[in-house]
């Protein structure tokens, strides 16, 4: 992740385009085309989704039964094929080597759904006892089949743990920062029709979703700069990309933040290495502590992971497998969600915290090159724009569209308008799955503990597990406590 | 710039003392925040959640 995230950072290239961008493109890509749809033609039909399975031959198919005809196998190919020709042309627009990306992704792609696929056998997914006698199995992990998120992660951490050469021949086509900027710039679509369903609720979200803004930069950040500084004993140079990266988003609030102070470019790639390892450690520990701790305040839940969990990747994607476990157990308790609030606030809150990156950067920049290095070149306000992460102009663009044609259009439109995002939606959970496999690539533990970095460890440590975690819990429990979801109908 | 040398670095650096606009971002920030948080505590009071 961290050599994708510091291209991600870069000003745009001399081709103009970046993988932000480019994130965007493809996320817009696949609205536009699930929009074609709304007018009665279905372009996306074809793509493969997964049901829960104890006969493999039945586990795939066609998300459209216009598609029938392709069957399970044809539908896997189809996406395969569609996702390998637009994401080349992607890293052939990047200037990249798109014959090595071509191969890597192939693989990746094939052992990714192989995961998600083995994350839907019954045993693993089934939630309900009326699911269990349905595959007439007496038990099951109650994993949902978003589970298959969690097989996917714990696949790419054994490669990248006891297979390295796999995992380095592999990291041509890993671009978790690509993957999951697809993925939110589709959700965008989701949230929109969510949120037109039930529009008073939303607006509070939206509102609340400022308070984490608050925490992130003004309290989280300070806090850990001045335990990285003073406790710690780092110089400011290391203190700024690692109070960023454990307070703000993670691998792009490092490199950005360690640009704007004119850090070497090494210092914020490392504590990058180390935000992602901890990330996976929180996706595989945090939703199952929100299911059993929090299943009765989903909203508390879906806000705390996003407030938790560090990088854009592993929060988004945790939140979707938090409001699986949740609903899952809400479900066996008689209770059924709507689906989608518990994802949408998850997602507002990161969405949120982003969109302050350029800014906080500027104002670090500025502050260094004025009375702390003043040799530096000084900080420009038109940085503040370079590091304003793009592809949130994607799911705004997308949300402001989806939501318009839901709750302002004809009744017709209207009515289509949840169908085509169900439909991007089968696209977003494929790029979730690559996230969650190419995060679990990049995370070799032992690597990281050769390197000596247990002491910028340590400070990651006590800040995310003594401070970080609970005050977290405690803001969105003050902001989120007592509101449920809408239940379905 | 390799990881060892970092290592190396990380291992031999002397502590930087906190420099009094270090002390300022920090203070400021703590105080802006909690301030901030405590008018959006209290918003959030008056003018809950609605469904």
């Amino acid at each position: 992740m961290t050599d994708v995230a510091v291209k991600a950072a870069e000003p745009v290239s001399l081709k103009g385009l970046n993988e932000d961008w480019l994130a965007v493109i493809i996320g817009l890509l696949v609205f536009g085309l699930t929009l074609v749809s709304v007018s009665g033609t279905d372009v996306l039909g074809w793509a493969v989704v997964t049901s829960v399975y104890t006969d493999l031959s039945k586990a795939l198919a066609p998300v459209s039964k216009a598609y029938a005809a392709l069957g399970g196998s044809g539908a896997l190919l189809a996406t395969y094929l569609a996702l390998l020709v637009v994401l080349s042309a992607g890293v052939a627009a990047l200037g990249d080597n798109v014959r090595r990306f071509a191969v890597a992704f192939t693989v990746l792609f094939a052992l990714a759904y192989a995961s998600w696929i083995a994350g839907s056998y019954a045993f693993i997914a089934a939630v309900t006892p009326a699911e269990q006698q349905k595959f007439g199995i007496s038990w099951s992990l109650k994993l949902t089949n978003e589970g298959g998120f969690i097989v996917a992660l714990l696949l790419g951490l054994v490669i990248a743990n006891f297979f390295p050469r796999l995992a380095e021949w592999l990291k041509a086509a890993v671009r978790p920062e690509l993957y999951i900027k697809v993925a939110i710039v589709i959700l965008g679509a989701t949230v929109a029709v969510t949120a037109a369903g039930r529009l008073t609720l939303a607006s509070s979200l939206l509102f609340r979703g400022a308070a984490a803004i608050v925490e992130a930069y003004l309290i989280y950040w300070a806090v850990i700069y001045y335990i990285s500084r003073k406790w710690f004993g780092f110089s400011r140079e290391w203190s700024v990309p690692l109070a960023s990266g454990i307070s703000i988003c993670g691998v792009a609030a490092a490199i950005a933040t360690g640009g704007a102070i004119r850090a070497r470019p090494a210092v914020p790639v490392l504590v990058s290495s180390l935000v992602v390892v901890f990330a996976v450690v929180e996706v595989l520990l945090l939703p199952l502590l929100a299911q059993t701790f929090l299943w009765q305040e989903p909203l508390v839940a879906g806000a705390w992971i996003g407030l938790a969990i560090k990088t854009d990747g592993a929060a988004v994607a945790g939140g979707g497998i938090t409001e699986s476990l949740i609903m899952a157990k809400a479900a066996a308790e008689g209770i059924n969600y709507q689906p989608g609030w518990i994802l949408a606030t998850t997602t507002t809150v990161k969405i949120f915290i982003d969109v302050f990156i350029g800014i906080w950067a500027f104002i670090l920049g500025d502050i260094w090159t004025n009375h702390i290095d003043k040799r530096a070149d000084k900080a420009r306000p038109v940085e503040i724009w370079q590091r304003f992460p793009k592809f949130i102009l994607g799911f705004l663009l997308v949300f402001a569209v989806s939501f318009w044609l839901a709750a302002g259009s004809s009744g017709d439109i209207a009515k289509a308008i949840p169908a085509a995002a169900s439909e991007a939606n089968v696209f977003r959970v494929i790029f979730f799955i690559l996230t969650f496999f190419s995060i679990g690539i990049l995370s070799d533990f032992r690597k990281l503990w050769q390197q000596g970095f247990g002491k910028l460890a340590a400070v990651y440590f006590v800040s995310l597990f003594g401070f970080v975690i609970w005050v977290g819990l405690l803001i969105s429990w003050l902001f989120f406590a007592g509101f449920k979801p809408p239940l379905a109908s | 710039m390799t990881p060892p040398d970092l290592k190396d670095e990380m291992s031999q650096t002397t502590a930087e003392p906190l420099l009094p606009i270090e002390k300022k971002l920090i203070g400021w920030s703590l105080g802006i925040g909690i301030g901030l948080l405590i008018v959006l505590i209290a918003f959030n009071h008056f003018v809950p959640i609605k469904l």
